[in-house]
């Protein structure tokens, strides 16, 4: 899985520390501008539990972030470092 | 595809807490051999990508929505284990910030979208590569095909288990139709989403596509010596 074995015609069209903004910048504009024309509707369970008269048994309660704005950036920022940092412990573990 | 707290009973979410935690533990010895100093932050990557799509829900027919779940292109992306890594971190910040999923129901939710979704998501992709042409070109397709397989089956999963212990009386022929019915719709919503994504990954850092290695790398240098005109 070496990137420079020899015979092998891996391209890079971007490098490493550019990919991985691309990567984030892609995050950002799908939870912060294409999450604007999300759809209200109720998920696919919801609507079954919904029919089949199962939804009453839902425990709702509340979450302490919401996925609008700031807090859906720090849900974002949280998740990143989060399997960032399991990412790198288990590499780490595995030599 | 989240399930709340109050779905299932204590008894069952116990035994998808012991089959989650168990899931986690051997992917945690799995994603060793998968990760590296390249791919290490793009797993990091792939589970904010994934908690981003799942804000978006997009409609299907009849006042009904679906979400990415993100477990086969995971898969595709950086490997099984780690992508069950990967989706169990986006659902665990899901339900205890966001109350997203319910918290007995984690375990549930962990077996359904990080074991169910990323293992079947990815054998289909798996197969469906044996099935096409060999060909980059191919990957993005067959990685839609696992996405497409792995909504319902995640879907079919938790119908039986709300058989088993579930919270309402509900023949679980009627709740399996209702569900998989529902999510194969929206795995198509999965199935070009996974797609697009892999193929614009494919497109950009083919090296970074644990699904497609050795196919892009499948041409010999040649050596030429007679000059061509």
């Amino acid at each position: 899985m070496s990137t420079d074995a020899p015979g092998q015609t891996q391209r890079q069209r971007v490098s490493g520390r550019l990919g991985w903004f691309l990567g984030l910048g892609a995050a950002l504009l799908v939870a912060g501008v294409v999450a604007r024309w999300a759809s209200d509707a109720p998920d696919g369970l919801e609507r079954v539990a919904e029919d089949h008269d199962l939804a009453g048994h839902a425990v709702e309660r509340a979450g302490l972030l919401t996925y609008d704005g700031a807090s859906a950036l720090l849900g974002l920022g949280i998740v990143l470092l989060l399997m960032t940092g399991v990412a790198y412990v288990v590499r780490a573990r595995g030599r | 595809m989240h399930v709340p707290d109050g779905f299932l009973n204590l008894g069952t979410s116990a035994a998808t807490g012991v089959v989650a935690t168990a899931a986690v533990a051997l992917a945690l010895r799995g994603a060793r051999r998968e990760l590296d100093d390249r791919t290490a932050p793009l797993a990091g990557l792939v589970a904010t990508f994934v908690f981003a799509a799942q804000m978006v829900n997009f409609p299907i027919a009849a006042g009904t929505s679906g979400h990415l779940l993100g477990g086969a292109l995971a898969a595709v992306l950086v490997g099984p284990y780690t992508a069950t890594l990967c989706i169990t971190v986006v659902l665990l910040v899901q339900a205890l910030l966001f109350a997203d999923g319910g918290l007995t129901a984690l375990g549930t939710n962990v077996t359904l979208m990080a074991v169910v979704g990323v293992w079947v998501g990815y054998a289909v992709f798996r197969a469906a590569v044996r099935l096409l042409p060999r060909r980059s070109g191919m990957i993005p397709v067959a990685a839609g095909v696992g996405g497409l397989a792995s909504v319902p089956a995640s879907a079919g999963v938790f119908a039986l288990l709300f058989s088993i212990g579930g919270a309402a009386p509900i023949s679980l022929s009627t709740l399996l139709a209702a569900m998989v019915g529902v999510h194969t719709v929206i795995g198509v919503g999965e199935a070009v989403i996974t797609g697009l994504v892999v193929a614009s990954v494919l497109a950009l850092r083919p090296d970074l596509v644990r699904g497609a290695a050795g196919l892009h790398v499948a041409r010999p240098l040649e050596i030429r010596t007679e000059a061509r005109v």
